[in-house]
């Protein structure tokens, strides 16, 4: 009977599956060997937890001894290489572990004293030689810990690292640049970002949001000696400072420019620093066929203008687009009691559904009634 | 003669912080008592009665402003002063908490010197 399914399989198949005690040898040869394998994958994952068992009973030890002199030392002017006595180098990736932690929530006194174990003891020798090194987790360790110590003199190594091919490598360094405040290396971070396949626009900016105010001053001498990208990423950065100073030069982009994405970087800024000169360009944008564009418009307008903009948004509340209606509803909200009152009418009326129903989305959104009387 | 220690709750979810503070609260003289996230924090503050409460603001399972709530909203503990740990960007979160009844915010990141002038302020 068996003999028989095989046969079939085979022709089937076209396989020949042998039969009788070569079928069994097989099996038994195979069933021994998964046997084996899995004993030795067993041996790996009992050696594993045991090496990682050892090295927290390491660290254990270690910090039950230091950690105490630590605390004590955190806020106060002792001298840190004391701290540092009798600690031996293979145990400096367990204070590193503390220090990482306590770099991002400490500030004051305490992270100055975070700041001189890294600057002023042989742990900077330890991160230089990390930072040198060619393994990723030890350059992003030391780019890390450089950073937020703001170490001046490992620049030029850090720039080293930002055309890295590795993305993680390009963030921390790039990132610890722009805590140091370099500003000489603004334009080369910018410029290497666009190696980097895996970097969303955010992180880039978030990176250059780490640099004090003044990158701005830095980004307007260049940008118009640069492309769309370095005008629409500076401009953002422009926008998260409130940085006046950049609002003729963005407003000669936003009359020349053509590329969508610059556009609205342009309009999102002229709304923000509410740049009055630019709402002849914000009206004629206020028609373009694009709806984001278009919605963009709407939003800078109302932060902008003034109640004598009530009626244009409230046409705008009738138009196909839902984003649009959403926008011109939220810009008449923004306008103050006239356009509270329009978004209510509007509300009340039942000549368009769904003008009525965006406006009183916004309205209860907002916690106010429909019918104020 | 013993001398009445201060209680205080604090509830965090960052380990190292936790230590550090546990020590440089105790080094000034209180009776500490950690919590890594917020679920037990307001049924033992019913039972023991602390003289202040560090709540971190994210913490898992029970959020910090969940639980100033359950200790403002409650008669028995309502009178229980409360320190909020936020960071810069939750300044909404940060005004909620105040509106809410909490006595004091730090923001993250801060010095530990002066959260410790604040709670000496607050209780002594």
């Amino acid at each position: 009977m068996i003999q028989t399914v095989i046969k079939n399989l085979q022709s089937i198949i076209g396989i020949i599956i042998p039969t009788g005690e070569k079928f069994l040898f097989i099996l038994t040869q195979v069933i021994v060997f998964l046997s084996i394998v899995s004993f030795l994958l067993v041996i790996v994952v009992l050696i594993l937890r045991l090496i990682d068992f050892l090295e927290q009973q390491r660290k254990n030890k270690f910090l039950a001894k230091w950690e105490k002199d630590f605390y004590e030392y955190l806020g106060s002017p002792d001298n840190p290489g004391k701290l540092l006595n009798g600690v031996k180098k293979s145990q400096y990736r367990f204070l590193l572990m503390v220090m990482r932690d306590l770099f991002s929530v400490l500030d004051g006194k305490d992270l100055e004293s975070l700041k001189r174990i890294v600057n002023e003891t042989s742990v900077y020798n330890f991160l230089l030689a990390d930072l040198k090194s060619r393994s990723t987790k030890r350059i992003i360790r030391a780019a890390y810990f450089f950073g937020a110590s703001d170490n001046k003199n490992v620049k030029a190594l850090l720039f080293g690292h930002i055309y890295s091919k590795k993305s993680d490598v390009f963030i921390f360094c790039a990132r610890a640049l722009a805590r140091i405040n370099a500003m000489e290396y603004a334009t080369a971070i910018l410029l290497a970002s666009r190696y980097q396949r895996n970097l969303s626009t955010d992180i880039l900016i978030s990176i250059l949001l780490e640099y004090k105010s003044d990158v701005c001053n830095y980004l307007l001498e260049r940008i118009r000696f640069e492309d769309d990208y370095y005008k629409q990423i500076s401009i953002q950065i422009f926008r998260f400072h409130g940085f006046r100073e950049a609002a003729d030069e963005v407003l000669k982009i936003f009359q020349s420019s053509s590329n969508k994405k610059l556009l609205i970087e342009c309009i999102k800024y002229a709304g923000s620093i509410e740049c009055i000169d630019a709402i002849p360009y914000l009206w004629e944008h206020f028609e373009h066929p694009d709806i984001v564009i278009k919605t963009a418009s709407i939003e800078a307008l109302a932060k902008i203008g003034g109640t004598e903009l009530a009626p244009v948004f409230v046409q705008r509340l009738y138009e196909e687009s839902y984003e649009v209606n959403i926008a011109a509803a939220e810009a008449l909200f923004a306008l103050g009691e006239k356009g509270i009152k329009l978004l209510q009418v509007v509300a009340k009326s039942n000549a368009d559904s769904k003008a009525s129903a965006i406006a009183k989305m916004v309205l209860s959104e907002n916690f106010i009634e429909i019918d104020d009387e | 003669m013993s001398v009445h220690k201060k209680k205080i709750f604090y509830a965090e979810d960052s380990d190292s912080l936790i230590k550090l503070m546990s020590y440089k609260l105790q080094n000034e003289g209180y009776d500490i008592t950690v919590f890594t996230n917020g679920e037990e924090v307001f049924e033992r503050a019913l039972k023991e009665k602390p003289d202040l409460v560090i709540l971190d603001l994210m913490m898992p399972i029970k959020d910090g402003l969940t639980v100033l709530k359950e200790i403002k909203s409650n008669p028995e503990t309502e009178s229980i002063p409360v320190i909020m740990l936020t960071t810069n960007a939750e300044e909404e979160n940060i005004l909620k908490a105040l509106e809410m009844g909490a006595d004091e915010y730090i923001t993250k990141p801060f010095s530990t010197a002066v959260l410790l002038a604040k709670i000496k302020k607050i209780i002594g």
